[in-house]
């Protein structure tokens, strides 16, 4: 816990079923507390300065589906920036990457809504309304307070858990740039187990930046920027935002892929005996059609393993499982 | 008596290659391309299936 934030300049009580765009300043962190027990919050986050640059969702979801303290909210590539940090999170406090956000339509679709039920796409979409953005600009939304499940068939079930949120439970996000951070009461909750059949009002609150808090800042930035791919709005090609909806191709422009056309390096491996009955029992449990594939699978799958962060079973699963 | 070997042709793009340069620079692999690949063939299959192998 960071014992030393700053001064409180900001808080508001949200009541059922609203929301509040709020700056969230470098340094600054940004508190949801549980007011009065079990309540799913929906959260939006876009760069202060470039709404275009937003939290994405779908590449946080690449390192597991549920976002929990010392998780980094990230930005969309090609930006890919760190623009918040979960500070604190209590344990009672699940999380959901996979749910999106519910809307009206999904609504009507599944429970027969006709009149317009409250949703968590409407509530963004006012919300963020207030600075000029348009519903089509609400993303996908990082849950808090999601109890979802799935199984290894890849199915969903955004209810299958009820909240065990508790009153006072809060989660600190720190900022890492100058965000507009959305916190939004999830509209479904008096539908299903997701707020327990039931909206409650949360807290937000925002504490200016201390000594501590900037420090704390300047070293999560230290960690996770510098990467040479981490592109800035400078290092696009196209750079101005549309303001015509009709799409049309513009005249001679050329694509430029990356390294393109590929270039191929060959090899010829020499194998012992043994080398190469170990290669063809690979095969023979689906690393690889051929000698080749095989031999690059392997090699390619050990350095992964072994020199990234990426995490690699021991065993690849086959189609056959 | 020489042991039989088997010539296993096998290709890489320019990005993998940017992968066993780090590999041969490490030195722990082998000086060439092909011994670095060769080992760590070796290595994924020890290290997957333990010393008895696939």
């Amino acid at each position: 816990m960071v014992n030393d934030i700053g001064k409180r300049r900001f808080h508001k009580i949200l009541q059922p079923v609203s929301g509040k765009a709020v700056p969230v300043y470098k340094g600054e962190i940004l508190r949801i507390t549980l007011v009065d027990g079990p309540q799913c919050v929906d959260f939006n986050c876009f760069n202060l300065h470039d709404y275009k640059e937003r939290m994405s969702v779908g590449h946080m979801k690449r390192t597991g589906f549920r976002a929990k303290k010392g998780d980094i909210i990230w930005s969309n590539p090609p930006r890919y920036s760190p623009m918040m940090a979960v500070l604190e999170m209590p344990e009672t406090c699940l999380t959901d990457l996979l749910g999106a956000r519910c809307h009206a339509a999904q609504l009507e679709k599944e429970r027969g809504f006709t009149s317009t039920h409250t949703n968590c796409q409407d509530t963004i979409a006012e919300c963020i309304g207030e600075y000029g953005l348009t519903p089509d600009d609400v993303h996908d939304s990082f849950n808090l307070w999601m109890y979802s499940g799935w199984d290894d068939l890849g199915n969903f079930f955004s209810n299958v858990r009820r909240n065990r949120g508790q009153k006072g439970d809060y989660i600190d996000f720190l900022a890492l740039m100058d965000v507009l951070a959305v916190p939004a009461i999830c509209g479904s909750g008096d539908v299903s187990n997701v707020s327990n059949y039931w909206f409650r009002p949360i807290k937000i609150e925002i504490f200016k930046a201390s000594t501590k808090t900037k420090k704390l800042t300047q070293a999560y930035n230290k960690r996770h920027t510098g990467l040479k791919n981490q592109r800035k709005l400078e290092d696009f090609r196209v750079k101005d935002i549309r303001t015509e909806r009709e799409l049309k191709p513009i005249p001679a422009y050329e694509r430029h892929f990356v390294n393109f056309p590929m270039k191929i390096v060959s090899f010829n491996i020499r194998m012992t005996e043994e080398d190469y009955t170990q290669l063809k029992f690979l095969q023979l449990r689906g690393l690889g059609d051929d000698d080749e594939d095989a031999l690059r699978s392997a090699v390619m799958t050990w350095y992964t393993r072994n020199r990234t962060t990426q995490v690699v079973p021991n065993r690849i699963m086959t189609e056959a499982e | 008596m020489e042991k039989k070997t088997k010539n296993i042709q096998v290709r890489f793009t320019q990005q993998q290659m940017e992968l066993l340069e780090n590999l041969r620079k490490e030195g722990k692999f082998g000086k060439t391309y092909e011994a670095v690949i060769l080992n760590i063939f070796r290595e994924y299959i020890r290290q997957t299936f333990g010393k008895g192998g696939a």
